[in-house]
């Protein structure tokens, strides 16, 4: 992918509104993301439910779930099959229960339980839970199984209990999405507009809150203006197309104009950070008591000229996925979960679309950035510009080179948010966010 | 004249004064210094390694003779040093057994599956960290050669099956490489020892043909069929028992994979391989 040639900031004079014209919100460091001269965002697509479905049990760090099912059983589209302290595992599709997996792997390495569920035309007992329970507001959120996704995985249900408790003034809603400006969240907002709306409300109101702020990347055009022709009460922020601004702890300093301690969540500043998605589904899930059995992805790279964004059943493979946008992979193709500066690559095509999968990018083999395995720093300092936290990449992946974690981590090693962005500017192609990721792993497994 | 005069008397007095302090000095402060530490100091190989558990050389030599450390704890060195030590220490050299370095994976790049092309940071762990390691196998050699670059004797170098290998006669067992492999790959054993079960994985045996076709399965047929009994199965993976071991070879003939291994043959830790991946 050539972004370097594409750093020219769009289409900002194509936009007529006032708020646009003003300042975007941003950081400093970071790298401006490909933002196309003209482009339109395809319209959101909803692909058909597979015939098989992989269900990982695993999605907050914190919270084991409680298997609900049995192998063989016949269960229902939106029973629960796993049960958290404040969280559910919705079944996403009707059929039998074909597998359980108690060592499946997850891209990331960590084990977790898997369940397979294949479609089947057998009756089904009468006495299976409705999708969304009828009661209370708070009720309908804990049945949606949703869990808030903008930084680390916490169930919905004890993201809220948070906002409330520490007296939260401004939600922000992040409608930014990593690397393509042309994703799903700007998508979502400038196609399903009222859903998206209505949920912030039924968010501010849940939580305690005064106000929400809307961020959206100020090049997309679209999604501002629907925003605004809305007539929301929000407040509608545009900040500045740069990686890797969704993520939480800079969105929170482009909204704030603050930059605040590491040690501090955005809690403590009277703000909290939730996904557009969210907000999407909690509408959905309150006002017309459907559950998140989908997730909203982007599909960018390879083939395909514009990123594509569709709703897909959680649980589908990858390769579904794929096949039904029309991509290929040929070998040596990349496929990565989250982007090309700071993803997962996957090498298993079955791999399941969960929550927690935003954004599927294809690199193709030509376009594969070739880390150098015998480079040495030479101190350019390009890395310590560009890094978003004020770090200092080359000392903490050189200190976890060597082998001196406790250097690194005095070098504020776990500060460091892995968006990739060191490594990419570096001009001998150190793969720094790979000692980095080294050095984190090695400080837990020895305090551990 | 009187000042030169007057400055020579007053220097030769201040020497001799200052001699007699020192003189008086070195007979209060006087530390004895057992002459052998020095000896041992000079007889060791001087390469700092710290396999023998020390600081370096000094610092083990000083152990030996103040702490009775045992004499023969030099990894580096050969019989003919230890036998220096013993005899510096007044000791009979009873030797022990030298223990060298083994690979206990042959999943080279045939035998084991690869679930992807790796691109990245030249380092196993890192590699395991990010990725899991390019190789199918979860207790198989890595193979990015973080072991050969810890070694200190130049004893390893990297096959070009991506497998270390270890020159038996360069190998010390100084224990760098087996601390530098995340995944318990180099193991210390006699130097002796007559058969090895040279795989690592306790996976089950259907898992392990997954993934690689000369694994050891856990069929355990080399421990039903071994005369000697040398032969245990811990998690599904046979050791050997080298104070048993014979070397008759009975398991190699049953094993069915081909992970059970004699290591008698010379050829087999520096295989004609690496020698034609120099030349070529
Ligand atoms: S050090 Fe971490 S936070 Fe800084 S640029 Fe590199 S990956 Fe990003
Ligand atoms: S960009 Fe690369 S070469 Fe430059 S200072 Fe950072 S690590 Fe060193
Ligand atoms: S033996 Fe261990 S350190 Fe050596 S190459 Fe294999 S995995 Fe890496």
């Amino acid at each position: 992918m050539e972004i370097r040639s594409l750093q020219t900031p769009g289409s900002l004079n194509s936009l007529k509104q006032e708020s646009v014209r003003m300042k975007a919100a941003s950081f400093q460091g970071g790298l401006a993301l490909p933002v196309p001269d003209k482009f339109e965002s395809q319209a959101i697509t909803t692909l058909p439910a597979p015939d098989r479905v992989l269900l990982p049990l695993l999605h907050h760090p914190e919270q084991a779930y409680e298997l609900q099912v049995k192998k063989g059983a016949l269960i229902k589209q939106g029973q629960p099959v796993g049960e958290g302290v404040s969280s559910l595992v919705l079944a996403p599709i009707s059929g039998k229960v074909e597998e359980i997996n108690k060592n499946f792997k997850l891209p990331g390495g960590a084990l977790t339980t898997a369940i397979r569920i294949a479609a089947s035309d057998e009756e089904f007992p009468d006495e299976a839970p409705p999708a969304v329970p009828d009661s209370g507001t708070l009720q309908k959120i804990l049945g949606t199984g949703l869990s808030e996704l903008s930084e680390s995985p916490v169930p919905l249900f004890e993201k809220l209990r948070s906002i409330r408790s520490k007296r939260v003034r401004t939600l922000i809603i992040n409608c930014l999405d990593e690397f393509f400006i042309q994703g799903r969240s700007a998508a979502l907002a400038s196609q399903h507009t009222p859903d998206l709306l209505a949920g912030i409300d039924l968010l501010v109101q849940y939580s305690g809150a005064e106000s929400a702020v809307i961020t959206v990347y100020a090049e997309s055009a679209q999604a501002l203006q629907s925003l605004q022709e809305s007539g929301t009460k929000c407040h509608i922020l545009p900040v500045k197309a740069k990686h890797p601004q969704h993520a939480e702890k800079l969105l929170v300093t482009a909204v704030t104009g603050r930059e605040y301690d590491v040690d501090l969540t955005p809690e403590d500043l009277g703000v909290s950070v939730i996904s557009a998605e969210t907000a999407y589904w909690v509408s959905r899930a309150v006002n017309r008591r459907e559950a998140a059995l989908d997730k909203l992805l982007t599909v960018a790279g390879g083939s395909l000229k514009e990123p594509r964004n569709c709703f897909v059943r959680i649980g589908t493979p990858l390769q579904e996925v794929l096949t039904h946008l029309g991509q290929d992979i040929a070998d040596g193709d990349k496929v990565i979960l989250g982007g090309p500066l700071s993803g997962q690559a996957v090498s298993d095509p079955d791999t399941p679309v969960t929550q927690q999968t935003h954004l599927v990018f294809i690199q193709k083999k030509t376009d594969l950035h070739v880390f150098s395995q015998d480079a040495v720093c030479f101190k350019c300092g390009l890395c310590v510009q560009i890094c978003p936290m004020r770090l200092m990449p080359f000392l903490i992946s050189g200190f976890s080179e060597g082998g001196l974690y406790d250097l690194a981590e005095k070098n504020s090693l776990f500060t460091c948010i892995e968006c990739g962005c060191c490594a990419y500017v570096c001009p001998v192609n150190i793969p720094m966010v790979q000692w980095i990721q080294l050095g984190k792993s090695a400080i837990r497994a020895q305090r551990s | 004249m009187i000042p030169i005069l007057t400055a020579i008397g007053a220097m030769a007095f201040l020497g001799l004064l200052l001699s007699i302090v020192l003189g008086l000095a070195a007979k209060v402060f006087y530390v004895y210094v057992d002459p052998r530490i020095e000896q041992i100091c000079d007889a060791l190989p001087g390469a700092n390694c710290g396999g023998c558990g020390y600081a370096g050389c000094s610092d083990f030599a000083e152990a030996i003779v103040c702490l009775g450390a045992s004499p023969d704890g030099c990894v580096a060195a050969g019989a003919s040093t230890t036998e220096a030590v013993c005899s510096i220490m007044g000791l009979s050299a009873g030797l022990g057994e030298r223990y060298v370095a083994r690979i206990f994976c042959q999943g080279d790049e045939q035998k084991a599956v690869q679930r992807f092309d790796y691109n990245g940071a030249l380092d196993c762990a890192a590699a395991i960290v990010s990725t899991g390691g390019d190789k199918a196998c979860e207790f198989g050699c890595v193979g990015l050669g973080t072991c050969v670059r810890a070694c200190p004797f130049d004893a390893m170098e990297m096959g070009g099956n991506r497998l270390p290998l270890v020159d038996q006669n360069l190998c010390t067992g100084c224990g760098n490489c087996v601390q530098a492999c995340p995944r318990e790959i180099p193991l210390l054993i006699p130097i002796s020892q007559k058969t090895a079960n040279l795989c690592s994985s306790h996976e089950a045996g259907k898992t392990v043909k997954q993934v690689c076709s000369i694994g050891c399965i856990g069929c355990s047929v080399c421990k039903k069929k071994c005369p000697e009994g040398a032969v245990d199965m811990e998690d599904k993976l046979a050791v050997v028992n080298p104070a048993h071991c014979t070397g008759q070879g009975v398991c190699l003939e049953k094993c069915p994979t081909g992970s059970m291994v004699s290591l008698q043959s010379p050829a087999l830790e520096k295989p004609e391989a690496s020698s034609a991946q120099e030349t070529a």
